[in-house]
């Protein structure tokens, strides 16, 4: 599925530009270093978390879209940052968990790969 | 295949979370950082030769090996502490040269940032480290024409005035203070 078509079927709204790409599946952490080693490429990552890390951890594995749930406030720095690695960070009045019901609702699943822990 | 001939396919492998540890000898102020897989980071004050260390600070971390699934070898990441991104504090940085430079060929340069040698220097990785690390990132990516280049932190013209964003977790603990 693509952003743009997720767009249309969830409850959320693009803070900074669109960046269109394919959803492989999700991940639902707040913790950046589950995400360098548990996010893949093509992920939507939803999460609490509003700092510059976000973006940086997200840019490094290739994460499609990040999703700040429960309305949090993100600074512009990050934004910048964000169109800066071409990322699209949404923002949703949601809870991590019923959005991520939505989101498996529609058929995204958590993320294949993980490793063994 | 021998691990000599391998395309090597890596993997993260055996991710242990624990802590990065920050302590300061309150003699000569040598500030020494480590990983520590206790459940709380240790804050205890104790002594070792001349030092007097007491605890500085800490962040939640994962640390974790490459694993090659075609041929099984590992490579070890014990002495990498985290990732960094430059954040361009410094306009003499070589490394915000370097990544301001590659950024406008859709590369992106991160910083493998060490725990420190026995002897207090900055540490570093090793080819075969970087190699595994590189590989790993770089072989997950998706958006045509990116790619992610990891160099030694070293590249930074000084730890003491970097302001990188660093990939710990900090501030999900009560128990940790900010890195």
């Amino acid at each position: 599925m693509l952003i743009s078509e997720l767009i249309q079927k969830v409850n959320m709204t693009a803070l900074n530009a669109v960046y269109d790409k394919e959803i492989v599946g999700g991940l639902v952490t707040d913790m950046v270093s589950d995400v360098m080693t548990s996010g893949q490429a093509g992920n939507i990552w939803v999460t609490v978390q509003t700092n510059k890390k976000v973006i940086s951890a997200a840019n490094l594995v290739d994460i499609a879209a990040v999703v700040i749930t429960q309305g949090k406030k993100v600074e512009a720095e990050v934004l910048q940052a964000a169109d800066g690695a071409q990322i699209t960070v949404f923002s949703t009045t949601l809870t991590s968990w019923d959005f991520v019901g939505e989101l498996y609702a529609l058929g995204i699943r958590i993320s294949p790969y993980n490793p063994i822990r | 295949m021998t691990e000599d001939t391998c395309n090597h396919s890596w993997k993260i492998a055996n991710p242990r979370d624990g802590f990065i540890v920050a302590e300061k000898c309150f003699h000569c102020g040598h500030i020494r950082e480590y990983f520590a897989s206790e459940r709380t980071p240790p804050k205890e004050e104790y002594r070792e030769g001349a030092h007097y260390y007491n605890f500085m600070t800490s962040a939640q971390t994962v640390q974790f090996n490459m694993r090659c699934e075609t041929c099984g070898k590992v490579v070890s990441l014990r002495n990498l502490m985290a990732i960094m991104q430059c954040e361009h504090c410094t306009g003499h940085c070589p490394l915000h040269l370097i990544s301001r430079t590659a950024q406008e060929q859709k590369l992106w340069v991160y910083g493998a940032l060490c725990y420190a040698t026995p002897d207090g220097s900055e540490g570093t990785l090793d080819l075969e480290q970087l190699l595994a690390l590189n590989a790993f990132f770089n072989s997950r990516l998706r958006s045509p024409g990116k790619k992610i280049l990891i160099l030694p932190s070293t590249f930074r013209a000084s730890p003491a005035t970097c302001k990188a964003i660093v990939l710990t977790d900090v501030g999900m603990l009560p128990e940790e203070d900010d890195l």
